[in-house]
């Protein structure tokens, strides 16, 4: 036990008080400064982080920008080709090349020709007739050979074979 | 005694004066900081605003105007424009250089130009291509501006140019359907926000509120461009070969009411930019639907239509024609002057007979007559998509100083006039089953919200089918008269009028002036479209003379066009065994020209 101004006090006790205000009085400017350091860092990285975002929004507005006036560019030419396809297509221009370039003169007027529906009317007028071709021979041409009878199916071959060479124009 | 305060009561006095002066002051100031941000915000928020905000409209785009097939007869496209500065050139010699190859303009030109900016910005060249303009701004030259501007443009040329009527420069319609429709065809501007340095420079990270324009739709028309140009092309041929002062041409789907084609001569340039004179601006206007005319003979359809209609007559009626009718004492002649004798209603249309006409309204009388002529929408307009459409005029019988002289006038088509679109309209009728259609010249409008179609609206039956086609049978037997003959188109059933007008003048009619007109319908038995044509003071006078070949003319292009087949075609004899190819076949069935 220790005395102190004629109290009795545990030692234990004298030591921590005599101790802690000379720990905390060596502690505060430390602890102070790195708060401040801290402080400042944090600011620092917060000031930084603001200005690259800043930064890179008015690079980013430029951007922007520039894209947009490029944009109006393409939808510009885009109008003007657009234009451009519209007379290569107008009656204008299509009877004018027709004429002078081509040397294409007016037709007279269309004809027709009833093509009949029914089997009855085809046969009987102008289905014969549109379904004519030049190379339409009558030949007939021999049926495909069945294998009943050998002899007769390898002349039956044979011919259907020739035929098929024949028959290509 | 007089008793003096302590130092501390001195002190604390000045004290609170010094409180009080700071206090009040501070007051002052606090109330006119309330006054500034609470009292008066608005109006300080908005001068502040005025200061660095910059608000833009932002012009949409006008919409096109479309064939009914879809090709565009009128769009906008954006070219640049090229503004010069000479006190912020920087580089004169490159400014030129580079101006005179984007420009194509040469480099005096360009020099004057430049010369000329010396006082503001001035317009060196407008309508650049793409191309130019990229040149332009890649140079970087201080003192030139670029600017983009729309433009009208016109694919198809000068084509039906009174109907579609012209934009300003502020791209707003002034005449026609781009006035009729320019609330559809112009679109909503938009408007953006933005805020600015104190060059007045947009600040990129500055805030920007954005409201975008809205499109103009884009709006399809009936008229078809094929149609319409062939329409005009064998108008303006006519009207120079009869030395004619001008005309018209309507073609219209009978069944819908559908404008096919609106030629009109004299017309104007879409395409030359320059305004006309005061004299010629009345060619601005669509006249098919703003000009009124007495149209003649082709109001015998009306007359003998009301006259079927009503049971007082029939095609097979007989009436002695002796060549004169006195009504209230005023004789009334045929065209030529002649008698015929005992006719049918069939040949008093065939030969076009003043005197059968009259004799028909009066056995209709006026009250029916006029009660017909109405409900074949004369004397109203009809309602068609052009601004300025006239209503015609005739005076009724229960109006003041109408006598029977006035039925028997209008019953041939004089004292009444009508507007081309009203003329055509009303014959059309004939060929729909007697129903009376409106007109439409819009097929449809193609916006951000959808597609708006125009259905065919039928206003009224005007007759019954059975009358309308026994008017579409007797107007054969007209188109099938020998005086047609040489009009006649091989293979196809046609029906038709004609009509010669006289031109009211001052002091009754102007001699030797007509309005030569002819209308009719294609193929019969169902027509397809009818016709309208009318030559103005041609130097043959008669419809069936100058007219009738028009007619022609269009009505074989557009049956081909149409891919209409002739009604009487031949079927090829039987001979499976015959080798003769097609062709010969063909020039035996081929009909004569």
């Amino acid at each position: 036990m220790a005395r102190i101004a004629g109290q009795t006090v545990p030692r234990a006790s004298v030591f921590a008080q005599s101790r802690a205000p000379a720990q905390h009085a060596a502690r505060s400017p430390a602890r102070i400064a790195s708060w401040i350091a801290c402080a400042f860092l944090l600011a620092s990285a917060a000031l930084s982080l603001y200005l690259v975002q800043v930064s890179s929004v008015a690079t980013a507005g430029y951007e922007l920008e520039r894209l947009q006036a490029e944009r109006k560019e393409w939808l510009a030419r885009n109008g003007q080709l657009e234009l451009e396809l519209a007379k290569r297509h107008s009656l204008v221009w299509s009877e004018s090349q027709a004429v002078e370039r081509l040397g294409m003169i007016r037709g007279p007027r269309p004809e027709y020709v009833v093509v009949s529906q029914t089997t009855d009317e085809c046969a009987a007028t102008t289905c014969a007739l549109t379904d004519r071709r030049p190379s339409s021979s009558p030949r007939e041409t021999p049926r495909r050979p069945t294998p009943r009878n050998p002899v007769a199916g390898l002349s039956d071959l044979l011919a259907w074979v020739s035929s098929i060479h024949g028959g290509r124009e | 005694m007089r008793t003096y305060p302590s130092v501390e009561q001195t002190q604390r006095w000045r004290l609170l004066l010094i409180g009080l002066a700071v206090t009040t002051f501070a007051g002052l100031i606090l109330q006119r900081l309330f006054w500034y941000q609470v009292t008066d915000r608005e109006r300080f928020v908005a001068l502040a605003n005025e200061e660095h905000q910059e608000r833009r409209p932002l012009a949409p785009a006008r919409g096109a105007l479309l064939d009914t097939n879809g090709h565009p007869i009128a769009l906008n496209v954006m070219y640049d424009a090229v503004y010069v500065y000479r006190p912020a050139l920087t580089s004169l010699d490159r400014a030129v250089t580079v101006l005179t190859a984007a420009t194509g303009k040469t480099r005096d030109q360009v020099m004057d130009a430049i010369q000329r900016a010396d006082k503001q910005w001035t317009l060196l060249a407008s309508r650049l291509p793409a191309n130019a303009a990229s040149q332009i701004a890649s140079a970087g030259l201080s003192g030139v501006e670029l600017r983009s501007l729309p433009a009208r443009e016109y694919p198809e040329g000068s084509l039906a140019a009174q109907v579609l009527g012209f934009v300003g420069a502020d791209g707003s319609g002034l005449s026609g359907l781009e006035l009729t429709l320019d609330d559809a065809l112009a679109g909503k501007p938009g408007v953006v926000v933005t805020e600015g340095d104190t060059e007045g420079d947009e600040i990129a990270i500055g805030r920007k509120a954005l409201i975008p324009p809205v499109p103009g739709s884009d709006v399809v028309l009936t008229i078809d461009r094929y149609i319409q140009r062939v329409a005009e092309r064998e108008l303006d041929r006519a009207v120079q070969a009869n030395k004619a002062t001008g005309g018209i041409v309507i073609v219209m789907n009978p069944t819908t009411g559908a404008v096919l084609a609106m030629a009109t001569n004299p017309t104007f340039s879409l395409t030359s930019g320059a305004p006309l004179e005061a004299s010629e601006q009345q060619l601005y206007k669509p006249v098919v639907v703003t000009d009124t005319y007495e149209p003649g003979s082709v109001m015998k359809l009306m007359t003998a239509a009301a006259g079927v209609e009503e049971g007082v007559v029939t095609p097979d009626s007989r009436y002695h024609d002796n060549g004169l009718a006195l009504i209230n004492g005023v004789p009334i002649r045929n065209w030529d002057g002649g008698a015929y004798g005992d006719v049918t209603v069939r040949e008093i249309l065939v030969h076009s007979l003043n005197t059968g006409a009259q004799w028909i309204a009066g056995l209709l009388g006026p009250d029916r007559f006029y009660r017909y002529i109405e409900a074949f929408g004369f004397g109203a307009p009809t309602g068609i998509q052009l601004n300025g459409e006239a209503a015609g005029s005739f005076r009724r019988n229960t109006d003041p100083g109408w006598s029977a002289l006035d039925l028997a006038t209008n019953s041939f088509g004089q004292s009444i006039s009508v507007t081309p679109i009203q003329m055509i309209t009303a014959i059309a009728a004939l060929g729909n089953h007697g129903i009376l259609m409106k007109p439409q010249i819009v097929k449809e409008i193609r916006g951000p919200d959808g597609v708006k179609r125009f259905d065919p609206q039928p206003v009224r039956s005007v007759v019954s089918d059975r009358t309308a086609e026994t008017m579409l049978n007797m107007m054969e037997s007209v188109w099938n008269q020998p005086a047609l003959s040489a009009v006649h188109i091989a293979g196809y059933r046609l029906a038709a009028k004609s009509g010669t007008a006289d031109i009211p003048a001052p002091n009754g009619y102007s001699t030797g002036k007509t309005y030569a007109s002819f209308a009719g319908f294609a193929p019969l038995p169902n027509p397809r479209f009818v016709i309208l044509v009318r030559i103005d003071r041609p130097e043959a006078i008669y419809g069936g003379v100058v007219a009738a070949p028009v007619f022609r003319a269009i009505a074989s292009e557009i049956l081909t066009y149409m891919q209409i087949p002739p009604t009487d075609v031949k079927v090829p004899p039987v001979d499976a065994t015959a080798g003769q190819d097609r062709s010969d076949l063909a020039a035996a069935d081929r009909p004569s020209r």
